[in-house]
C-alpha cells in the first residue's frame, strides 16, 4: 500500500491518494495520517480510492473515524473514484449512507467549495 | 627501577665481569643509574664517575651505565662497550619476560573475575538481581569503594542499582547519565569533574557504557580510592566485565520478555475461554426451525458474535454481529455489544429488530466513536404462526436467503453499522419463511477468505455453495461452509474471524 497527499483549492482541501489494499495489516499509516491531519480546524479531506482494490472492516473503520473527526472539527471527509469491488463493499455495508462519495475528483472538490 | 630489579638476576654475571676486570688491573667496576650507585666491586671501595663507561640501553633508551676505573685505552673501552651491549640484550629479554608475566597475571585475573561474575550472575535471571550481582562482584573483585549501574530500557523508567546503597545522589546519577549520553565512551572522573564532588573516601570514578541492543543502554560506574597510576589493571578488568555485562543484561531482558509473553498468553487463553462461553453452546430447540451456528476467531479472541434469545412470550430472536478489527480490542467491544443487544431484546415487551438496533446504536455510538470502531449487526426474529422472519440489518453482509428450490440471493442492509451515525437508519423487514427455506448469515471472514494467490472466496461462490447444499440439514450446511473456506484458504493464514448462523424452515 502507498500513501501520497497533495493540497488543492489554495490549500483548503487535502487529497489523500491511497493505492493497494487497505486491511488490518496495512491500515496503520492511513490511521496515523488521518489522526494527524484532522488535528487542525476545518479539516477538509478528500480520499482518492481509485487505486484501492480491497478494503476490509479495519480499513473502513479508519475512514469512518477520519470522517467523524473531520465533522467534529467543522470539516468533512469525502471519497471519490471507488473501484467496483470497493463500491460494492460500501453499498453492502451501507457506508454509502454515511460518506459522501463521488466519481470524479472535480465533483468532490466542488462539493467542498460549495 | 627498571634496572634495579633485573640487576638482581644478573648479579652473578656482573660479579664475574667485575672480577675479570679487577684481575686485569682495574681499580673498580661499578653499576650506575643516572648518578646513583647501584653496585660496585670491590665492595669496600667508593668509586667516582670518572674512567671508562658504557651505557646500558633497553629498547634504545639509556637505563644505566657500567663504569670502569684504573684502566685506560681504546681496547679496554671497546671491550667494556661490548659487555654493556650484551648486558643490555639480557636486560631487554628480562624486561620482556616481566611484561609477559604481568600480562599473563592480568589475563588470569580477568578470567577468574569474569568467571566469578558469570557464576554469580548465572543464578540471577531476574533483571534487578542480575544487575545487583554484577555491581557487587565488581566492587569485590576490583577492591573498589562502590559501584553502580544505570539501565535505560525504551519506554521504561531508568533502573538504578548501587552498592553501597546510598553512595551517590540522584542528582549525580542524572548528571552522569546526561554526560554519558553525549560522550558515550569511558571516562575517568575526579572530584572536580562532578558537580557536588565525589563521595567521601573516594578519589576517582570510572564510568563506562555497557554495549546492549538499540532498545536499551546501560552505564557502569566504579568508585576507587587508589592512585590513578595503580588503577590500570582494575580499569582493564572493569572494561572486560562491561563488555560481558551487555549480554548478561540482554539475557535478563529477554527472560523478562518471555515471562511477560507467557503472562499475556495465559490471559489471552482465559479471555478466549470466557468469549467462547459468551456464545451459545448449542442452538435452542425452536419449533419450525432447524438451527446451527459456529465461530472461529482468527486470533485467540475476536470481534464476531452470535446469540439466540428465546425469552418468555417474545418471538425467538437471533443476532449475529461483527466488530471491526481483530484481537482484544474487538473482543472487548464484542462483549459489550452482545450484552446491550441481549438485554434490550429481553427487557423490551415488543423487541422489534429495528428498535433493538436503534437502542444499541444510541447506547454504544459514543464508545465506538471514541475508539474508532463499529459493529455490523443483523437481528432476526421468527414468527411461526405467520411463517415469517422479521429482520433489521445494520451494515451486515453477507446475509443470504435461499427459498426452497429457488436461487440464493444476498439480502442487503439498509443502514450502516452501529457506531457510524448517531441515529440508526435500519428498518425492520419481513420475509416469508416456510419449510426448507434457508437463511444463512456469515461474517465477512467467509466471503473475504483468501487463498495463497490472494484470491477471495467471494459472494458468488458462497451463494452457489449454499444453493447446492440447501437440501441438507442446518448442521451439515454449516460444516460444508466451514470446510469449503478451510480447503480454499488452507495455504493462507486466516485473516479474519469466521462466524455463521444457519436457519432452515422445517
Amino acid at each position: 500500500m502507498e500513501l501520497n497527499s497533495r493540497s488543492v483549492a489554495d490549500g483548503k482541501i487535502t487529497i489523500l491518494e491511497i493505492s493497494g489494499r487497505i486491511d488490518a495489516y496495512e491500515v496503520k499509516p492511513v490511521k496515523e495520517w488521518l489522526t494527524e491531519i484532522t488535528k487542525i480546524s476545518d479539516p477538509n479531506i478528500l480520499v482518492n480510492l481509485s487505486n484501492v482494490n480491497f478494503i476490509d472492516s479495519t480499513g473502513l473503520a479508519a475512514l469512518v473515524q477520519g470522517m467523524k473527526h473531520c465533522r467534529q472539527r467543522g470539516g468533512n471527509l469525502r471519497l471519490y473514484g471507488l473501484q467496483q469491488p470497493v463500491q460494492t463493499i460500501f453499498e453492502l455495508t451501507r457506508l454509502d449512507m454515511a460518506f459522501e462519495i463521488f466519481v470524479q475528483e472535480d465533483e468532490a472538490i466542488n462539493a467542498f467549495v460549495n | 627501577m627498571l634496572l634495579t630489579e633485573p640487576l638482581n638476576s644478573f648479579n652473578h654475571q656482573l660479579e664475574n665481569l667485575a672480577h675479570t676486570w679487577l684481575a686485569e688491573g682495574a681499580k673498580s667496576f661499578s653499576l650506575w643509574k643516572n648518578d646513583t650507585l647501584l653496585a660496585t666491586w670491590p665492595t669496600n671501595n667508593t668509586p667516582t664517575k670518572n674512567g671508562l663507561s658504557a651505557r646500558l640501553l633497553i629498547n634504545g633508551q639509556t637505563h644505566g651505565q657500567i663504569q670502569l676505573s684504573g684502566l685506560k685505552g681504546s681496547q679496554a673501552h671497546a671491550r667494556l662497550q661490548v659487555e654493556a651491549k650484551l648486558l643490555s640484550q639480557l636486560l631487554e629479554l628480562e624486561v620482556e619476560l616481566d611484561n609477559l608475566t604481568a600480562e599473563l597475571i592480568d589475563a588470569q585475573d580477568q578470567l577468574v573475575a569474569l568467571y566469578e561474575v558469570t557464576h554469580s550472575a548465572r543464578s540471577h535471571l531476574d533483571l534487578n538481581d542480575a544487575l545487583w550481582a554484577l555491581i557487587r562482584e565488581i566492587k569485590r573483585i576490583t577492591k573498589a569503594k562502590g559501584s553502580f549501574v544505570l539501565l535505560n530500557v525504551r519506554n521504561r523508567p531508568t533502573v538504578v542499582e548501587q552498592t553501597p546503597s546510598s553512595l551517590t545522589t540522584a542528582a549525580t546519577l542524572e548528571y552522569l547519565l546526561q554526560e554519558m549520553s553525549e560522550v558515550n565512551s569511558e571516562m575517568l572522573l575526579h572530584n572536580e569533574d562532578i558537580p557536588g564532588g565525589l563521595p567521601l573516601n573516594t578519589n576517582s570514578l570510572f564510568i563506562i557504557p555497557i554495549p546492549i541492543t538499540e532498545k536499551a543502554s546501560a552505564v557502569l560506574g566504579v568508585f576507587f580510592n587508589q592512585s590513578t597510576s595503580s588503577l590500570s589493571p582494575h580499569l582493564k578488568l572493569v572494561r572486560a566485565i562491561a563488555e560481558y555485562a551487555g549480554s548478561q543484561i540482554e539475557n535478563a531482558l529477554l527472560h523478562e520478555d518471555l515471562v511477560d509473553q507467557a503472562r499475556i498468553r495465559t490471559e489471552l487463553e482465559v479471555a478466549a475461554r470466557i468469549q467462547v462461553q459468551l456464545l451459545p453452546s448449542d442452538p435452542p430447540q425452536v419449533s419450525g426451525l432447524d438451527l446451527a451456528a459456529g465461530s472461529r476467531p482468527a486470533l485467540e479472541v475476536g470481534g464476531d458474535f452470535y446469540d439466540f434469545i428465546y425469552h418468555a412470550d417474545n418471538p425467538f430472536t437471533f443476532i449475529l454481529g461483527d466488530v471491526s478489527g481483530k484481537g482484544m480490542s474487538a473482543a472487548l467491544l464484542m462483549a459489550i455489544s452482545r450484552t446491550v443487544l441481549r438485554s434490550k431484546t429481553k427487557s423490551s415487551p415488543t423487541p422489534e429488530p429495528d428498535i433493538i438496533l436503534s437502542f444499541a446504536n444510541e447506547e454504544m455510538y459514543d464508545d465506538f466513536t471514541e475508539v474508532g470502531m463499529f459493529a455490523t449487526v443483523f437481528v432476526g426474529q421468527y414468527n411461526k404462526e405467520q411463517s415469517q422472519l422479521t429482520f433489521a440489518n445494520a451494515g451486515h453482509s453477507p446475509v443470504i436467503y435461499c427459498p426452497a428450490g429457488g436461487e440464493a440471493m444476498i439480502l442487503e442492509a439498509d443502514g450502516p453499522a452501529i457506531g457510524i451515525l448517531p441515529t440508526s437508519l435500519s428498518k425492520s423487514h419481513k420475509l416469508p419463511f416456510h419449510t426448507d427455506d434457508l437463511l444463512v448469515i456469515t461474517t465477512d471472514g467467509f466471503n473475504e477468505a483468501r487463498n495463497y494467490k490472494g484470491e477471495m472466496f467471494g459472494y458468488d461462490k458462497l451463494c452457489q455453495l449454499l444453493k447446492s447444499a440447501a437440501t441438507k440439514s442446518a448442521r451439515e450446511i454449516s460444516d460444508i461452509l466451514f470446510e469449503a473456506i478451510n480447503s480454499f484458504g488452507f495455504d493462507h493464514p486466516q485473516d479474519d474471524d469466521q462466524t455463521l448462523i444457519v436457519i432452515k424452515g422445517k
